[in-house]
């Protein structure tokens, strides 16, 4: 009995030509990008036997796919095949006649053609670069005389359109369904819509098929839950990080020792910073089941090449009309409550003059190169102790957008990246563009009323769900763009 | 106890249970998924299964308990409150009218106003936080300790606090509803059983009376067209000769600026914040950060443990030389369907080394391949080996591969020695032309 297959469970297997992507398609859609579970590899032949990879979501196996090894002599099985069928169409039991007595001749072929003959769909994977040989239509032939539910995929791996019209034209004839699929760029809605092109070619298990969907959803919306939380809670720690040390009498009155101090607290302050958005990055990691990406976070680069770079700051967080909107809408929203307050008798005055006074604020600082707070005279320790030295965050209003943004870039190019490549990535926000630009006014406003409140020390908890909300929109919207932010 | 699920509505009660639960909530989920519900539906089955609850009916039944006794107590301060305003000096009694307006019916509502800006103020003004110290200080003292993490919910919890309050702004208005109506009592009281007048007085009487006669035409203007008898002769009731002739029109007006200006908008205000909480009990969103994570985990979708990967993994054990591992195992992966998946050594020098080959056989599921050199054959040495792997194979399948340009006669030698070693296994004998 073979381990692969049980009779309870829809199966389908993945099919196609040595090398064509079959295994990342599978590694892709199934979110898997470990060798140890799935290979892929550029060297032909690498899948020797057929692998059984199950859909378990809640405890129960709802399908499973087959990955098997490729077509490698096509033409003869297809001969050898007719020759069983004696002269009549062949048909599915030629196909298990011929899987049962030629497998020393043809090892792969029967291999793979095993699965179909017990039951399992058809998914046939091509690379529709390439040219339609006589071998291709063996294959196609072999597969439709299975008889069984088919689905062509087009998997892509060169920018050539040259024969995707007669490879589309003949899998039309010989397939229930014909769908594109890039299995090194697949994202979670073709991923979806793969799944939801099985449902349509096996309606006799769209029941288990649905709940697969279902669960995909429902995995996928809590992922970006969990990102969002993880988001938060990183710009909440990075918003309220401070570094401090106590600076004794002594070291007041001599300059040099006062810098030397505060170029190590400055070093703790970017070291911290960069631990907590590499925290966060690598949650998302672990949330969308990455492995092969590294959360680049380096606390030098951050300092050395983001943070202290004005090129970082033009190209991400708000522009300085954008800022100075934003402060104005928080500076109106105070400035109504104190209208509010002395019952409206100030006619609105509070209103136009936080108005005012926010954006302006907002206006003039934004341009600000983006220096870090550095607080000499602090708290007075105890009596000969000195002073408490604080260092961070930057002075500057856009420091919170900045932060932002970067994450942004990063979320997007991480769901980017498809399961099925298998080269090393680096995580970083060196390519991408801005996000938080695009926010709506009323979302700029919220936001910068929660970040002021962070900068403060004293996050405000009523406004946290609204910010989730918001951070969960701009990251849903961060997904479904076209990102290319990762380094090797 | 497992209270019955009703997954449209919330109630007050069921609100506190839930916040307690959540605040003592361990972390763990229920064993099946919570799918196909709403998020509020979610919430309630997850209350409904649990033990214990009742904190929140308490609490509901403590503050309906306290809030008749307040408005018990308003409806009697309001009674006295006109019966103080009487001066029993004067023949006939005097009921100073000013006092009744000021005291039973203006007072209650600048309470109202300042409460309203304190609202509206809240958090912005210095001192705030010392304010709600304050609060803890003394809810620590004299709560029970149920009470107490009521009162920790909500602080920390949006929903709870606006439901409650809401609750409480509803009762406030009962309790200044009926304030006005004792008020009204005993307004009813004096002009049914006691003879008396009604004047005011006042030190700076051309102003007091501009205002007087503009606030009775302002606070009579629902009825003042119809019943001309309920106006009040505001210059004759002025204390004076005449004054308790003059006088009669206050009762009739007073007692309907009490009812038109105190009672009626006051229960209109109780309306509304009835119809407020239920708004609130209706949209609870559940958006705090521990009732997402709540929510999380009891619809979470479980995805099954990774497949077990590829069952064609084969140990390949170099017998002397280090092989080329990049030629040789795409050779593997093609011609014998085996991938390497660890290498080891034996013929080293290194005894541990040989030792390691032999542990790591049971790592090897499809297969063990040995790879020797096409010059290196030393029968006695190679027949060793194959014997000792062919000893741990238990059925896996055995390949011996011959590496490096192998010269026919060499083929034909390897040949020879693979069949005459049938003792030592079902060995294929594979030719490479890998280093």
């Amino acid at each position: 009995m073979s381990t692969w297959w049980n009779e309870a469970v829809p199966a389908f297997v993945v099919v196609g030509r040595v090398n064509a992507g079959k295994s990342a398609t599978l590694a892709t859609l199934l979110e898997v990008d470990d060798d140890a579970v799935l290979r892929v590899s550029p060297t032909p032949g690498e899948t020797t036997a057929v692998q059984a990879l199950p859909v378990v979501y809640d405890g129960e196996e709802w399908i499973r796919f087959l990955d098997t090894p490729g077509f490698q002599q096509p033409l003869e099985a297809m001969r050898e095949i007719r020759r069983l069928a004696g002269g009549r169409e062949p048909g599915l039991e030629d196909l298990r006649a011929f899987v049962e007595s030629r497998r020393k001749d043809f090892p792969d072929e029967t291999r793979l053609l095993e699965p179909v003959v017990k039951g399992a769909g058809v998914l046939y994977v091509v690379d529709p670069a390439k040219p339609l040989r006589d071998e291709f239509l063996a294959e196609i032939e072999i597969l439709r005389w299975s008889g069984r539910p088919r689905l062509a995929l087009l998997n892509p791996q060169a920018e050539s359109a040259q024969h995707l019209a007669a490879w589309r034209e003949k899998l039309g004839t010989a397939f229930n369904l014909t769908r594109t699929f890039d299995a090194h760029g697949a994202k979670y809605e073709e991923r979806r819509k793969l799944m939801l092109a099985l449902l349509h070619i096996e309606e006799k298990h769209a029941d288990r098929i649905g709940r697969v969907l279902e669960a995909m959803d429902a995995e996928w919306a809590q992922r970006r839950e969990e990102a969002a939380e993880a988001l938060v809670d990183f710009l909440e720690k990075a918003l309220t990080l401070r570094s401090s040390d106590g600076i004794d009498d002594r070291d007041e009155g001599v300059p040099a020792r006062k810098e030397r101090k505060r170029a190590a607290l400055v070093e703790e302050y970017f070291r911290k910073l960069a631990e907590l958005e590499s925290a966060c990055l690598e949650k998302w990691l672990r949330i969308y089941r990455h492995h092969l990406i590294e959360a680049d976070a380096d606390p030098v680069r951050h300092r050395g090449l983001d943070l202290a770079t004005e090129e970082t700051w033009r190209k991400y967080g708000l522009n300085r009309w954008q800022l100075a909107l934003a402060g104005a809408g928080v500076g109106a929203a105070a400035g109504a409550a104190f209208d509010l307050g002395v019952g409206v008798h100030s006619l609105g005055a509070g209103t136009v003059v936080g108005a005012l006074g926010g954006g302006t604020a907002a206006f003039l600082k934004g341009g600000k190169l983006p220096e870090l707070k550095v607080d000499f005279g602090g708290a007075r320790l105890k009596a000969g102790e000195g002073r408490s030295l604080v260092v961070g965050p930057p002075a500057s209003p856009n420091f919170p957008w900045v932060l932002l943004d970067s994450m942004l870039v990063r979320y997007a190019a991480m769901l980017d990246r498809a399961h099925g490549r298998r080269d090393r990535a680096r995580l970083d926000a060196v390519d991408g563009v801005s996000r938080v630009r695009d926010l709506a006014g009323g979302r700029r406003t919220m936001l910068q009323k929660w970040f002021n409140t962070c900068l403060k020390g004293k996050p405000d908890r009523g406004l946290e769900p609204g910010v989730f909300e918001v951070l969960l929109e701009s990251l849903d919207a961060a997904g479904e763009s076209d990102e290319t932010g990762l380094s090797r | 106890m497992v209270r019955e699920v009703r997954e449209d509505r919330w109630s007050l009660p069921e609100l506190i249970d839930f916040e307690l639960a959540l605040a003592s909530w361990d972390g763990a989920g229920s064993v099946e998924r919570l799918a196909g519900l709403d998020r509020r539906g979610v919430m309630k089955r997850w209350l409904a299964g649990r033990e214990g609850g009742g904190v929140g009916a308490r609490w509901v039944g403590a503050m309906r308990l306290a809030g008749l006794a307040a408005v018990v107590l308003a409806v009697t301060g309001g009674f006295g409150s006109v019966w103080g305003a009487l001066d029993g000096s004067r023949e006939p009694a005097g009921l100073r009218v000013l006092w009744v307006l000021g005291g039973v019916w203006l007072l209650p509502w600048v309470l109202f106003f300042l409460g309203g800006v304190l609202w509206v103020l809240r958090g912005r003004l210095a001192g705030g936080g010392v304010f709600a110290w304050a609060i803890r200080q003394v809810s620590g003292r004299v709560l029970s300790k149920e009470s107490r993490d009521v009162v920790a919910g909500l602080a920390a919890r949006g929903e709870l606090a606006r439901a409650l309050g809401w609750r409480l702004a509803g009762w406030t208005q009962a309790v200044a509803a009926g304030f006005h109506a004792g008020g009204l009592l005993g307004l009813g009281a004096m002009v049914l059983f006691k003879r008396v007048g009604f004047f005011w007085e006042t030190t700076t009487e051309s102003a007091v009376r501009e205002v007087l006669e503009s606030l009775v035409d302002v606070l009579a203007t629902p009825w003042g067209w119809a019943w001309p008898w309920a106006m009040p002769d505001v210059a004759g009731s002025e204390l004076g000769r005449d004054w308790a002739e003059a006088g009669l029109g206050w009762w009739p007006f007073l007692m309907l600026v009490l009812a038109v200006w105190g009672i009626f908008p006051r229960l209109l205000l109780l309306v509304v914040s009835k119809w407020r909480e239920r708004r609130v009990l209706a949209d609870l969103a559940f958006d705090a950060p521990a009732a997402r994570r709540l929510h999380r985990v009891l619809t979470q979708v479980k995805r099954g443990e990774e497949p077990s990967g590829p069952a064609d993994g084969a140990l390949v054990i170099s017998l002397g030389a280090e092989p080329e591992r990049e030629a040789l195992r795409t050779f593997l992966l093609q011609r014998l369907r085996m991938n390497a998946s660890g290498w080891e050594s034996m013929g080293v020098m290194d005894e541990g080394r040989e030792a390691r080959a032999l542990e790591a056989l049971a790592k090897a599921p499809a297969g063990i391949v040995l790879v020797a050199e096409a010059w290196a054959l030393a029968p006695r040495q190679m027949a060793k080996a194959m014997a000792e792997v062919a000893r741990r194979a238990e059925g896996r399948r055995l390949a011996l591969v011959v590496t490096g340009q192998a010269t026919p006669e060499q083929k034909r030698e390897w040949e020879r020695f693979v069949d005459g070693c049938r003792d030592a296994g079902a060995w294929e004998l594979w030719f490479s032309e890998t280093s």
